[in-house]
């Protein structure tokens, strides 16, 4: 929904703009002033009968070609939503599918977008298996936007097992954050 | 579940068959040794107990912080901690009877509880220091080992584990592993409030000496050392994407084998030095490769819907142990070099991993566990038979065998951090190798120089 608002901002600046102009905009004399030598003419001040409407602006414009340019990489990573997986397993679960559903409409209105799917484990799995696991993880999520009709060339894949977590607890709340499928947005 | 340690024998060193490759003896380049005597003494299925007596040393104080006082710590941690000696009490060491010419001298050492003397000398020299070292057994008072080593003065420590490998030898017949490395990962120099790094590190066996080898930037991981001692080969991420590469031991710059596999992890040399077996990834597929070192050669060992990792090469060469979650939940597996005869070796344990064979490949060392509760854990291939080495808490992984297969190092973590520990193969004489940031993934080197 943030996206969409801040697309529409252009559209609203400009609308205001106009605005702005037709408010300030000197009116055009009626008549041509007859000349008088003297005194000198009194200014003309004529009251419009009716100050212009703007028009109202349209509806969100859902405009897919818009560059994210003016949005930094990470910050694009930020819309795409990671998949979370049980311990010791890289099957899709449900909300896992809920949330690659959004990330594979996302993928479809920005296609010049291209990721970086980062498998992670969490802490109570062996360092040299979990680095195996991490990259089935990735490379399961993969599987999965493509069956969605992503294009499996803007689709990168790594591991990084249980290095570089993103929680450092020790406890299942923080294991489950590190048992995921995390997106990288790498071009725009 | 847990596993129990059903059997915990001391490792006499005479028990270790013998090894199928024998490295060559070691010759050291520094210190310079000279044979005095040397007379066999046939290998004690117990703990023979030494006298080592702080060595008789007419250095200055300097001199004695420098040299002195390092030779003679590594010297006793080195044979204090070996499974085959144990050391005599100090404080009831004889005094003034060193060498021990008469019959009361030896009895008076004997007295202490030792069967053998160590008595050593340090004197400075044109180099800078030597030390003469004499074994005497102390019921016949022969001198059976008689050595004179010198070096420069920062040697020292290194004359002591020249020294301990020659007591060894003088026991076992083939020399203890004190002057191997380990090579390991530290994130000690990773910057603060940043992505983490980690960098290949090394350190003689007992923990002194480190100092780091790579500076990637960025994650180095999963060292193994070359057979011949002159390479690593590490997983890093440094390029972008993970791949393998190979750096010198002297120090150099890091050198990537081409491959066209993703992920690349868990990479194990070949005894043979010419190939290396890795955990590459096709289509997200995690399966056993071996390449060789030129990136040539590539060829699949394993093809397998479930996850297969951590690929690590028997000794002969014949043979890979790795990791399969094929049935379930990890397990260790065995097959041959060409992918066949794959069979399950790990029974109990719902996670293990990691698997490395000794170096007279009769038994695997491995991480074995239960929901992030991992003990370190030896399985005698012949009987079938598995002990846990390993006790107290934490999450105790990554074993890696000395090259003469008397000790054994893993990574520890606890809620402070992970650390390197090393102990006998029974569990024994266990010391912590490391503390500055987190360190893990030790890996020994396979020749004992």
């Amino acid at each position: 929904m943030t996206r969409l608002v801040r697309t529409l901002r252009p559209a609203a600046l400009f609308a205001l703009v106009a605005l702005v102009a037709a408010c300030s905009k000197k009116p055009v004399p009626q008549t041509t002033p007859e000349p008088t030598p003297s005194p000198a003419p009194a200014a003309v001040t004529v009251v419009p009968t009716a100050v212009p409407v703007p028009p109202k602006p349209p509806e969100a414009p859902r405009v897919a070609e818009v560059s994210m340019s003016d949005k930094t990489l990470t910050e694009i990573s930020g819309y795409l939503k990671p998949a979370f997986f049980d311990y010791d397993q890289a099957e899709i679960r449900p909300d896992a599918r809920e949330a690659l559903g959004a990330d594979a409409e996302f993928l479809r209105k920005w296609p010049t977008v291209k990721v970086t799917i980062e498998g992670y484990c969490d802490e109570r799995g062996t360092r040299e298996y979990n680095m195996a696991l991490g990259q089935r993880r990735a490379g399961a999520t993969r599987d999965y936007l493509v069956s969605l009709g992503t294009d499996t060339r803007r689709l990168q894949i790594i591991s990084y097992g249980k290095e570089r977590p993103f929680c450092t607890e020790h406890n299942e709340a923080c294991w489950q954050k590190n048992r995921r499928a995390n997106f990288v947005v790498t071009a725009k | 579940m847990k596993i129990r340690a059903i059997a915990l024998s001391i490792l006499a060193a005479s028990g270790l068959a013998a090894r199928a490759q024998e490295p060559p003896a070691p010759t050291p380049a520094s210190p310079q040794e000279t044979i005095i005597s040397v007379d066999i003494t046939k290998p004690s299925g117990v703990r023979t107990p030494l006298a080592i007596p702080v060595p008789i040393s007419p250095l200055t104080l300097e001199l004695r912080t420098k040299a002195v006082d390092p030779f003679f710590k590594a010297l006793t941690d080195d044979l204090s901690s070996y499974p085959a000696f144990v050391l005599a009490d100090p404080a009831l060491y004889p005094k003034g009877t060193r060498p021990p010419v008469v019959r009361e001298d030896g009895d008076a050492w004997i007295a202490s509880g030792a069967q053998f003397l160590l008595d050593t000398q340090v004197h400075p020299a044109a180099a800078g220091i030597e030390v003469i070292a004499q074994l005497y057994d102390l019921k016949s008072l022969k001198s059976v080992l008689g050595k004179a080593y010198t070096s420069e003065v920062a040697g020292a420590r290194r004359i002591a584990h020249t020294l301990a490998n020659d007591i060894v030898r003088q026991f076992t017949g083939r020399p203890g592993p004190f002057l191997a490395r380990l090579a390991f990962v530290s994130d000690r120099t990773s910057p603060k409030g940043r992505r983490v790094e980690k960098e290949i590190t090394l350190m003689d066996w007992d923990g002194e000496s480190q100092w780091r080898l790579t500076a990637t930037r960025n994650l180095a991981l999963s060292p193994d050392w070359s057979p011949d001692g002159r390479s690593i080969v590490f997983q890093s991420y440094f390029k972008g994407p993970p791949g393998l590469f190979l750096v010198p031991t002297a120090g150099g710059a890091p050198k990537e084998i081409p491959l066209s596999t993703e992920l690349n992890a868990s990479p194990s040399f070949a005894p043979d030095g010419k190939s290396i077996a890795f955990c590459g990834a096709v289509r997200g597929n995690p399966e056993i490769f071996v390449v060789n070192t030129d990136g040539s050669g590539l060829r699949r060992l394993t093809d397998n819907q479930a996850v297969d990792s951590t690929p690590r090469w028997a000794p002969n060469g014949r043979e890979l142990a790795f990791t399969s979650n094929r049935q379930g939940s990890p397990q260790i597996y065995l097959m041959d070099g060409e992918g066949a005869n794959v069979r399950r070796v790990s029974l109990a344990a719902n996670w293990n991993d990691e698997a490395v064979f000794a170096p007279d490949g009769s038994r695997i060392a491995f991480a074995c566990g239960n929901e992030g509760e991992f003990q370190i854990c030896v399985l005698d291939l012949l009987s079938g038979r598995t002990f846990q080495i390993s006790t107290g808490p934490g999450a105790h992984e990554n074993p890696t065998w000395s090259p003469d297969g008397s000790k054994i190092a893993w990574e520890v973590t606890k809620d402070d951090g992970t650390q390197i520990v090393v102990a006998n193969t029974d569990g024994s004489s266990l010391r912590v190798l490391t503390s500055a940031g987190n360190n893990t993934s030790p890996a020994w080197s396979k020749t004992v120089e």
